[in-house]
């Protein structure tokens, strides 16, 4: 058992070494939309080879002048193993098969996570820069987004006295607790009536209920604008004629949990009651 | 079997019942009762409640009304707008209308509508049997559906492809006064069309011969069918998808309640559809399943047990 034992830490040793060693890739490919925009921020520039297709999608990029310059990809396990990258930034859910096809190549392969609320961001961009060999750049990161943060925060009222937000998206999807919507939102010293609904996490709020809860800022998450049935409830006159404020957030601005938040952070707090 | 004496005012009382009960279940518990006192309420059933249930009346109404003159027309025990896939066609004509950005939808449910309602004029013929019919409405309603479908994951929209649902099967849910609207002049234009047909619909049930020589034009009568069929249930469709077997339905249950003359026949038609389709809307609000259940999944439950019951009968008259 004990030698088993050695011999498993040893190998464990030898992995961390290895890892250690390959620390700090020099092409980069990213295949992500919020990979790319982390991987922007983190690593040198002569270092990114590819980045994915909606990095340079004004919709949704913060990265456009970046996207310009490099060869976009579509997350093909083909397109990318051809650009001989020794690490590929996938996200949580969007690498499908061609994560398996690209380590079965031996390429290095680094998964983004979605993270659910702002602990998990700031784990999430430190492991991404580790992996990247620039640990510093990531605490800087994590600070830049904290102190942007931070100056939002509003003396924090009693419960009842605070603004009710919501942060709705098309088709009546919201977060309730736990979420980064929700840690946002008592940053800036608002109440987030998804909670009250008792959602946790992801959920799904009807008109009827989220009128029911009375908000003073509907904070809305629109996916472009091209016509869908969802994005049509957010156009629904019942949603403002409570008296609430209507805030529309460009997606750049809440799709990716980035130092974007921050600027986003900033326009609910303007808009606040 | 033994008739009410005025099956209309039970099935207006129904209706005045269940609109009342539609306008007091919600999502937020909220009753309509603190109309007066209280600005939420007020605003989450004129905004809200209101708009669906007025939406589930025409869309009833439409069904059924449209389910009874095409029967007579086509002399078809089983015709119906879901069935011969003219609401299928429509929701194609209101996809292709909505996802690629033109915002008048309701132009494309009714085009639609009525290019199924000639298409099966010409494929089936004038004197079509029931079995040729049905086979068009299916072929159409099939084709319909998957072009609907490659539409939805070819529109611009991320979101379009999620929503094939909602054009299948149909929902009322969250639909609001200026989308309710926009369909409803098209709708009651299409029920006013459709009156127009009593009086050559009846006499078309003695043969298209004794109805000529009793002075009906039946160009005429073909031409106002098929115009008032496609105004109101390509209305219907444009605002609340496609839901199947009200029109089936109803005119069977109102034939063994009022008879078969058209002028009694029509209108109870109407006011079945309506009450149907409201049921329908309640229940789906009453279930505790916990998410958006479509309209078109309650009509299926009761209908489709009804149109197999009425094959079995078809046969044994064989």
């Amino acid at each position: 058992m004990k030698s088993r034992r050695a011999k498993f830490l040893a190998a464990a040793l030898l992995l961390l070494l290895a890892s250690a060693a390959a620390a700090e890739p020099r092409r980069i490919v990213s295949a992500n939309l919020c990979a790319d925009r982390l991987v922007a921020a983190l690593a040198d520039p002569d270092k990114v080879v590819s980045l994915s297709y909606h990095a340079a999608d004004p919709a949704l990029s913060t990265i456009l002048e970046r996207a310009a310059r490099l060869p976009l990809n579509h997350g093909d396990a083909e397109e990318i193993a051809a650009l001989h990258p020794d690490l590929v930034v996938f996200g949580q859910y969007t690498g499908g098969a061609a994560v398996n096809m690209l380590q079965g190549l031996g390429i290095p392969v680094h998964i983004l996570p979605v993270p659910r609320d702002l602990a998990e961001t700031r784990s999430a961009i430190r492991d991404l820069a580790a992996r990247l060999g620039v640990p510093e750049r990531g605490e800087n990161l994590v600070r830049e987004i904290d102190d942007g943060l931070a100056r939002f925060s509003r003396d924090h009222k009693p419960a009842n006295g605070r603004p009710r937000a919501i942060i709705y998206s098309a088709g009546g999807w919201t977060y309730g607790a736990h979420s980064i919507d929700d840690d946002i939102l008592r940053k800036v010293g608002a109440v987030n009536i998804s909670t009250l609904a008792g959602i946790d996490g992801i959920g799904n709020l009807s008109l009827e209920q989220m009128v029911a809860l009375q908000p003073q800022l509907i904070v809305v998450e629109t996916i472009g604008n091209q016509p869908s049935l969802e994005t049509q409830l957010l156009q629904h006159p019942a949603l403002l004629s409570g008296g609430a404020k209507r805030l529309d957030m460009p997606m750049r601005l809440w799709q990716c949990q980035d130092a974007a938040l921050v600027e986003a952070a900033r326009r609910i707090s303007e808009a606040l009651p | 079997m033994k008739r009410p004496p005025w099956p209309e005012f039970l099935l207006l009382l129904a209706l005045a019942g269940l609109v009342a009960l539609s306008c007091s279940l919600g999502a937020s518990h909220i009753s309509p009762l603190r109309l007066f006192e209280s600005p939420l309420a007020r605003q989450i059933v004129i905004e809200i409640r209101l708009p669906r249930t007025v939406l589930a009346l025409l869309v009833g109404a439409s069904l059924g009304l449209s389910g009874a003159v095409l029967q007579a027309l086509l002399r078809n025990p089983l015709a119906d707008p879901g069935v011969l896939g003219i609401s299928a066609t429509s929701s194609l004509g209101a996809v292709l209308v909505f996802y690629f950005g033109f915002h008048f939808v309701v132009a494309g449910g009714i085009a639609g509508s009525l290019a199924a309602v000639l298409i099966l004029i010409l494929l089936a013929g004038r004197h079509a049997g029931t079995l040729t019919l049905l086979l068009a409405g299916v072929a159409l309603s099939s084709f319909a559906v998957a072009l609907t479908s490659l539409a939805l994951n070819l529109a611009p929209s991320p979101l379009a492809a999620y929503e094939i649902l909602f054009w299948l099967l149909g929902s009322v849910a969250d639909r609001s006064w200026p989308q309710v609207a926009m369909v409803a002049p098209f709708i009651l234009g299409g029920w006013a069309v459709l009156a127009t047909t009593v009086r050559g619909l009846d006499a078309l049930t003695l043969g298209e011969d004794v109805a000529h020589s009793l002075g009906v034009d039946l160009r005429r009568l073909r031409w106002a069918a098929v115009a008032g069929t496609a105004l109101c249930v390509g209305g219907s469709v444009s605002a609340a998808g496609a839901i199947g077997f009200v029109g089936l339905v109803v005119p069977h249950m109102m034939r063994a309640l009022v008879g078969h003359g058209s002028a009694r026949l029509l209108p109870a038609c109407a006011l079945a559809g309506a009450v149907l389709l409201l049921a329908a809307d309640i229940a789906v609000r009453l279930l505790p399943l916990g998410t958006d259940l479509k309209l078109g999944v309650t009509t299926a439950l009761v209908g489709a047990p009804f149109f197999l019951a009425q094959i079995l009968k078809m046969r044994e008259r064989q």
